[in-house]
């Protein structure tokens, strides 16, 4: 049995601050087959993925500013599948005539205890949904077509309904910092979206306040 | 964001995959089946060919009475053979148990310092046998929440590393819920620093040797706080075996002859489960042990010289 390396650790500020570049649209429920026929002979060539995935986002109240948002996610079609925790920065003001969103963005990778385990950091929930579709890539682009669907009863999964009778279409890179070309490789994809769906750059904290809140 | 697909695990369910990684053997009507690559047990002893260690096996040496367990059920056979594919296909669960011991009773004689007890220890595996293989690392950062509200105590949030899982890290609470998560959850905590307030002072660190000793891997590691040497570990691990109540005996066995007399009782993790012994141990609990013992060190006053 090999001695695996010793690392040194542990991380420190310094390392390599991951982005994500966003952009967004929807589609309703008649057009999802023709933007689905088109996904496939644009996106690599594999089968399209469906997912059911639960996501419940948390809330952590400091005593000044604004909450820290976490969001945890789960498979409902591969229960064993770690669950996906994800921090989302606020969105860089920086060069308006950037074509997509960036924000900093921590994925981490973390076992079921994840729910107690944030419960018991001071977390809260403040809401959860289901969110079902598609999902194709393209080199390092990832595009998302789901549905959201409210959870009726907490915690029980079975019971949803479906927020709107429209499919989110999400276009997204995850991209070291500095690397503003992706923006440019992504708008040129979403022209060739048009006109079955218009991504564009959404500032999420300009929406209004939680919409799928209770 | 969608959860990455992964290739799902294999089919418990389906009979065909409890047998997946098995060859039959012999053309008796019982399916004597064997595993493909055998695990390191005890020759001789009949799980072996089950590639299960079971508490009611007989002392090496003994005639193993191979044929009743052939003789026995096939329920039996199926639930053997679905457990042992579950431990050889689930990645979650390791196929070890871990005790740590607590601060050993290695008197540090006069004169001797720590890092010569060590010597000492590492001369004593060395000629028992045991075989260096390389070095590991265990390590614990402490982290304060701010947000408490006065009167009550401030929780304490524990995340450790260990170089045997290089790529994943533990956060614990003690006495509280734990989670696994993998090296970005470092990245995570600096983005919320100012919820949680890292305690670079208790930061406590324990590096040494490992050796291996047949189905044995000794680590013996110097326990350090802020640069000064706090302490000794011996972590001792019976790989074959994942229940701690079947394999205690023989691991304190093990540790005697070579830390002599001073062997501590059963770690309280093990006690502490519903199950008790018989649940079977992974990796929480060999941090769990780890972070009892660093708080253990901290604690001390005279770093290095004192015994439990």
């Amino acid at each position: 049995m090999e001695a695996p390396q010793v690392t040194v650790m542990p991380v420190t500020g310094g390392t390599i601050n991951m982005m994500e570049y966003l952009l967004q649209g929807s589609v309703f429920d008649q057009a999802l087959e023709s933007l689905l026929h088109r996904l496939r002979g644009l996106c690599d060539n594999m089968e399209p993925e469906t997912f059911t995935d639960h996501e419940l986002v948390y809330l952590l109240k400091g005593q000044q500013g604004n909450p820290f948002i976490l969001r945890a996610r789960r498979s409902l079609s591969h229960p064993t599948s770690p669950w996906h925790l994800r921090y989302l920065g606020q969105p860089e003001v920086g060069d308006k005539s950037r074509h997509a969103l960036v924000r900093n963005c921590v994925d981490v990778a973390a076992s079921h205890s994840l729910p107690e385990f944030l419960n018991e950091m001071g977390f809260r929930m403040d809401h959860e949904f289901v969110a079902n579709g598609h999902i194709f890539r393209k080199g390092a682009m990832k595009i998302v077509v789901s549905k959201l669907s409210r959870i009726l009863v907490p915690g029980n999964t079975e019971n949803t309904e479906r927020l709107s009778l429209s499919f989110l279409v999400e276009l997204s890179v995850l991209a070291p910092a500095g690397q503003d070309t992706m923006s440019e490789d992504m708008r040129s994809f979403a022209e060739q979206l048009k006109p079955l769906v218009h991504l564009e750059k959404i500032d999420p904290s300009k929406q209004s306040a939680s919409f799928m809140g209770t | 964001m969608v959860s990455s697909s992964s290739s799902p695990g294999p089919d418990h369910t389906r009979p065909e995959a409890h047998l997946a990684g098995f060859a039959p053997v012999g053309g008796s009507s019982e399916r004597d089946v064997r595993p493909r690559s055998c695990p390191r047990f005890a020759p001789g002893c009949p799980c072996s060919s089950l590639g299960l260690r079971l508490a009611s096996c007989p002392p090496a040496g003994s005639a193993p009475p191979a044929a009743s367990l052939l003789r026995s059920p096939p329920l039996l056979h199926l639930w053997i053979f679905s457990l042992w594919a579950s431990l050889l296909f689930d990645r979650r669960r390791s196929c070890t148990i871990r005790v740590v011991l607590s601060v050993c009773q290695v008197p540090v004689s006069e004169g001797k310092s720590v890092q010569q007890t060590v010597d000492v220890l590492h001369k004593k595996l060395e000629q028992l046998g045991a075989v260096k293989q390389g070095s590991f690392c265990v390590d614990c950062e402490t982290y304060h929440a701010t947000g408490n509200v006065s009167g009550q105590p401030t929780k304490l949030l524990y995340v450790m590393h260990n170089s045997e899982t290089p790529l994943s890290c533990m956060g614990l609470f003690e006495g509280g819920p734990c989670m696994i998560a993998d090296a970005n959850f470092d990245v995570l905590m600096i983005k919320l620093k100012s919820h949680f307030q890292n305690a670079k002072g208790h930061k406590v660190e324990c590096r040494g040797s490992r050796y291996r000793y047949c189905d044995f891997l000794i680590k013996v590691g110097t326990v350090t706080m802020s640069s000064s040497a706090r302490g000794i570990s011996v972590e001792v691990e019976y790989c074959p075996c994942v229940v701690p109540g079947d394999c205690w005996n023989l691991t304190k066995e093990f540790m005697q002859s070579f830390l002599g007399p001073s062997v501590p009782e059963l770690p309280s993790v093990f006690a502490a489960k519903p199950e008790g012994l018989f649940a079977p141990s992974d990796g929480v609990d060999t941090m769990t042990q780890y972070l009892e013992l660093f708080n253990k060190l901290r604690k001390q006053q005279v770093p290095g010289s004192n015994v439990r």
